[in-house]
């Protein structure tokens, strides 16, 4: 039951939740990652990544594990991450290739490009009501309606007309030339 | 479903399957609704990398609020530095060594147990348990029984480690050189310790040279305090 509850927490964006499971499984990942020997600071980095795609596709995906707990989804997503740092640098043996990553359809990291860099920029830029409302919208993926639950505004007129007035800016961007 | 809605909930991928085959299907025949669907991805990812910045700092700052825990060990290593020094009583030797030694007090911090857990359940457990207690004469001899059974680079450092740990710098050095060609998970820390243990020894020609193959090896490793080692050592 805890680990039910946990899980929702991940999903409403709870940051205690994010950093509970970092905590609680930083030792064990460590152990895990010791077969790849890779140095200290890269598993760190790695470690952090997966926790951070972890809690990402909670929050965004409203992701909920049925099968497998909540430390072998992270362990294979940080599993998948070394494997491609180790091809990157091309140690890999390809007979020890992850079989069974593609279980918890893990997404592959593509860099981003230059306009969603920018665009990203552009985001921290805005005003703390525009950040939350898009985030709400697009990262959290709430509805008008829910949106219109968890927050002081009045309806979902409300609510759709500040989205569009804070989406314009970013919009702009978009279309504006490369 | 109003569109708006459904592009959400197609990117979310909340749709069931028949649903997302039709939104994909609407995305070939309709240039219109694709657009939409790419702007409102562009947007979600733009977000996403934000945030994602945003939850790396956090992590990063979690990282950094454990490092001062080692504080007390490290002033207990400064005023170990300078104890010994006056106890040899010459003031002479205080006096020249003073900056390398102090650049080395202030950079030094003992290198964690990373590794003992591969070796756990086997007589090496108590070589690091040993290690992780701050004994070191102790760890330095069960170091030596487990290399007796395997050569192993990586038990190797953690040997002159314990070396530096007690003060027998020149030890340190010669098994950290040893082990600069091999395949050590720690190679990085190898030089950067094999600096350190310079530092102390009055070699910053050397100590350079160390700094010099850390940045060629890993340049991330320890930059701030590399850079500003490399400094004030030009």
């Amino acid at each position: 039951m805890t680990n039910t509850s946990l899980q929702q927490r991940l999903r409403d964006e709870d940051p205690t939740a994010f950093e509970e499971v970092y905590k609680d499984n930083q030792e064990a990942f460590f152990n895990y990652a010791l077969k790849f020997n890779l140095d200290k600071d890269t598993v760190l980095d790695v470690y952090q990544d997966a926790t951070i795609a972890l809690y990402q596709n909670f929050v965004s995906k409203q992701l909920v594990i049925e099968n497998g707990t909540l430390r072998t989804y992270l362990f294979a997503i940080g599993k998948y991450k070394m494997y491609n740092i180790l091809k990157k640098r091309k140690k890999v043996i390809l007979k020890d290739a992850p079989e069974k990553v593609a279980d918890f359809e893990i997404e592959v990291d593509n860099s981003p490009s230059e306009q969603q860099k920018q665009l990203a920029i552009n985001f921290k830029n805005m005003s703390p009501s525009c950040q939350d409302i898009l985030k709400m919208y697009y990262y959290r993926n709430l509805t008008i309606k829910e949106i219109v639950a968890l927050t002081h505004y009045k309806d979902e007129n409300t609510v759709k007309s500040h989205k569009s007035r804070c989406l314009k800016g970013l919009r702009q961007l978009i279309n504006s030339p490369k | 479903m109003e569109q708006e809605q459904l592009i959400q909930h197609y990117v979310a991928q909340k749709l069931s399957k028949i649903e997302m085959e039709e939104v994909a299907h609407k995305m070939k025949v309709d240039a219109t609704f694709k657009a939409a669907v790419d702007e409102y991805k562009l947007i979600a990812s733009s977000i996403k990398i934000s945030e994602k910045d945003k939850l790396k700092k956090r992590l990063q700052a979690i990282e950094n609020e454990r490092t001062p825990k080692k504080n007390p060990f490290k002033i207990w290593q400064i005023a170990a530095t300078i104890a010994v020094l006056i106890g040899i009583g010459s003031f002479y030797v205080f006096q020249n060594s003073n900056n390398a030694q102090s650049l080395y007090a202030s950079n030094f911090e003992p290198y964690p147990n990373t590794l003992q857990p591969v070796v756990r359940d086997i007589p090496g457990n108590l070589a690091f348990m040993e290690y992780e207690n701050g004994n070191y004469e102790k760890a330095i001899s069960e170091f030596q029984k487990m290399l007796e059974l395997q050569d192993n680079p990586d038990i190797k450092f953690y040997l002159a480690m314990s070396h530096l740990n007690t003060g027998a710098t020149d030890k340190a050095l010669i098994i950290l050189k040893s082990i600069e060609d091999t395949n050590t998970r720690y190679l990085p820390q190898t030089h950067w310790y094999s600096a350190l243990a310079h530092l102390k020894s009055e070699d910053k020609k050397s100590a350079l040279q160390s700094l010099k193959k850390l940045k060629t090896v890993d340049a991330m490793y320890k930059k701030d305090k590399r850079t500003s080692l490399e400094n004030q050592l030009n």
